[in-house]
């Protein structure tokens, strides 16, 4: 009996660490940065879309966002494989997954909030949407182009009445 | 004698309206243009169908209305408070045919506050936004900021028009005698400044930042615009973070400095004399409030998180600039902000409310009015240290010196109570919908002075009511409510008139 309670709260303490991990994957920015205290100088976790890439000379910043922005520091000599495709218009951008050590005021980057990245895998490859345009917008800008034309040829009439009665 | 208007005052408004909506859409279709460049092919017919809307509309009422007689001062204030929602109503439909808006009224929002040179934004999914849109909200600010009348001033109008214009738009002095001249230097200046900005932006940001030469070109103008027209969007959601550059923060920073500086202290600066920057009664103005603000600042911000050295310094002096300015832009993460103590909370609500100069693009209750109003208790101080037969005066110094005469004073504590009235109204309304006092307080007057700065409750799910009373606030206050309060009277007498007209 003493045996089965042992393995079943063994069994428990590891549901609740996984349960636990899986929590720490979950981890939003918006959350990141609310409780930026707390979480200032932990290892923490996010997944986000790559909306932009700046190389410097000892590194590169990556800026992610989930719907709340942050900057990841990438140091040069770290061989981590960097996103390819960015956020824009009709072009999603590659989806990430990031490890790293978030710094609510980081020292190294003059007080800035950012995580330094130890490791950053490729969840989702971003893609290029392609733009639809609905038949009825060119309809309506066609007859607002005839509108317009109509409107212009009123308008010199009116011009021209106004100069002969002056 | 009071103003009684006629049918030739109402069709004369309205053919001015129609120019200027003809104006707007020559704008537009230069965006359309852009679009179709960038090969954006949606924006591409959102902009040609509202250049075409607004082109139609504008020459339906130059055909149907002529302009029978110059405007009174009356019907150009009216003109210009038109001016400034007809802008934004057209502003708006190419915002709200992106998908990017969650409605016509936050599209128009936006719109406001790109005109109006605010900065508080209600666009979804700004980072997937297309560039020809991103760049429509700067040239906004930018058209804004300048004046959207004064380009109209500039090219297109009679020179008793043109002040009554210039006068609707709060700007309460002239550079050089002629008004049309001084519309015209205040474009040069900007371009000149739009050219020097926008190229340094562009070298930083291709070789300091490492963005790409696309990207340096498109976010070099952007942010020249949103800077110098103290205006606060930008083209990414991360807002100036995005950049991760103190270089590129100080060269944003001397923009804004520039865009809140009076247009004649410019003037002055370079065309006359240079020590005027150390005389004059607004950069003294500036130099005490931001010294108090600073101190305020750094008291509610010490031993707090923000201990060391640069995120003391850095990140705030970058917001007590910005918000003094009436800029709006944030080197902090989205809602950080709201995390600060209330004491620094406040310090910046007051640089906010303060503002920059007259005569300059940003909004608030104005340095000049600031200094003002501290000569004027300066002045009821002294008055009991002399003898009543004693006939003392308080001097002013501005380009020229100035005695402090009681009209002025009026005029100053007049628009003074306005913008503290007006920031009240905001933030009663933001309590009664639910919010805490000093967010409610701290959007309101962001609002009301053109700033842009938010903890948080601006964004697509606050109360329309909210929406409509910041409409409100950014619109009266970049116009400094006088010309509201002037075209809601000048409407009212010119339907009355109207009316009359039918009865008898």
């Amino acid at each position: 009996m003493k045996r089965f309670i042992e393995v079943n709260l063994s069994l428990i303490l590891l549901l609740l660490f996984v349960v636990g991990t899986a929590e720490a994957k979950k981890l939003d920015i918006r959350r990141l940065l609310q409780k930026s205290a707390f979480y200032d100088n932990k290892v923490v976790e996010i997944e986000a879309e790559a909306v932009g890439l700046l190389r410097r000379k000892d590194g590169v910043w990556l800026n992610v966002s989930d719907g709340f922005s942050i900057g990841v520091w990438v140091r040069g000599d770290k061989k981590i494989a960097l996103p390819t495709r960015f956020a824009g218009y009709y072009q999603e951008g590659d989806w990430l997954y990031i490890k790293g050590i978030f710094h609510a005021a980081c020292r190294q980057h003059r007080g800035e909030t950012d995580i330094h990245a130890e490791q950053i895998k490729l969840i989702r490859r971003g893609r290029k949407k392609t733009e639809n345009i609905s038949s009825d917008k060119k309809s309506f800008a066609a007859i607002m182009l005839a509108i317009f034309l109509v409107c212009a040829m009123f308008f010199s009439y009116r011009q021209k009445l106004w100069k002969k009665k002056s | 004698m009071i103003f009684a208007p006629t049918q030739k005052d109402f069709s004369s408004l309205l053919n001015v309206l129609g120019r200027l909506s003809l104006i707007l859409s020559t704008f537009l279709l230069g965006m359309a243009i852009v679009a179709a460049i960038l090969g954006e092919q949606n924006p591409f017919y959102d902009f040609l169908i509202t250049a075409l809307l607004g082109a139609s509309c504008g020459l339906v009422f130059m055909g149907v209305f002529r302009q029978e007689k110059e405007l009174s001062y009356a019907s150009a204030f009216l003109a210009v408070a038109m001016s400034w929602l007809i802008a934004s109503l057209l502003g708006a439909l190419p915002l709200y045919l992106s998908g990017h808006f969650a409605s016509f009224l936050d599209a128009f929002f936006e719109a406001m506050s790109g005109f109006a040179t605010t900065g508080l934004s209600l666009v979804q999914d700004l980072d997937h936004l297309a560039v020809s849109l991103n760049i429509w909200r700067h040239l906004m600010m930018f058209l804004g900021g300048q004046g959207i009348i004064i380009v109209a001033v500039a090219f297109l109008f009679k020179s008793t028009t043109a002040l009554g214009f210039y006068l609707g738009e709060a700007r309460d002095e002239k550079i050089l005698p002629n008004i049309i001249n001084t519309s015209r230097f205040i474009w040069a200046v900007s371009i000149v400044y739009f050219i020097l900005g926008s190229s340094v932006l562009f070298f930083l940001g291709r070789f300091a930042v490492g963005l790409n030469i696309k990207a340096a070109l498109i976010h070099s103008v952007c942010i020249f615009m949103a800077a110098f027209d103290t205006g606060g969007f930008t083209p990414q959601a991360m807002n100036i973070l995005y950049y991760h550059s103190w270089a590129w923060e100080v060269v944003t920073l001397v923009l804004m400095l520039l865009g809140a500086f009076n247009f004649n202290l410019h003037y002055f600066v370079w065309m006359k004399k240079k020590t005027e920057i150390g005389e004059n009664i607004e950069t003294r103005s500036f130099l005490v409030s931001f010294t108090f603000l600073t101190l305020l600042l750094n008291f509610a911000l010490f031993n707090k998180s923000y201990f060391s050295f640069w995120p003391l310094y850095r990140n705030s002096l970058y917001q007590l600039v910005s918000a003094h300015t009436g800029c709006g832009f944030s080197n902090l993460p989205l809602y950080s902000l709201r995390q600060w103590p209330q004491a620094a909370l406040l310090a910046i609500i007051l640089a906010m409310g303060l503002g920059g100069g007259v005569c300059s693009t940003t909004g608030g209750i104005k340095l000049m009015r600031l200094g003002l109003i501290f000569k004027s208790l300066q002045f009821e101080i002294k008055r009991w240290f002399y003898p009543p037969s004693l006939k003392i005066s308080q001097k002013y110094h501005h380009l020229q010196d100035f005695i402090l005469d009681e009209k002025r004073m009026v005029w100053v504590f007049s628009i003074f109570f306005l913008y503290l009235i007006s920031y009240f109204v905001g933030s009663l309304v933001g309590v009664l919908l639910g919010y805490p006092f000093l967010p409610a307080l701290f959007e309101s007057v962001s609002a009301a002075a053109n700033v842009g700065l938010s903890v948080g409750i601006t964004t697509p799910s606050m109360p329309s009511l909210l929406k409509i009373i910041y409409i409100f606030q950014m619109w009266s206050g970049r116009l400094e409510f006088i010309a509201i309060g002037v075209s809601l009277l000048t409407l009212s007498s010119l339907l009355r008139h109207r009316r009359s007209e039918k009865i008898y």
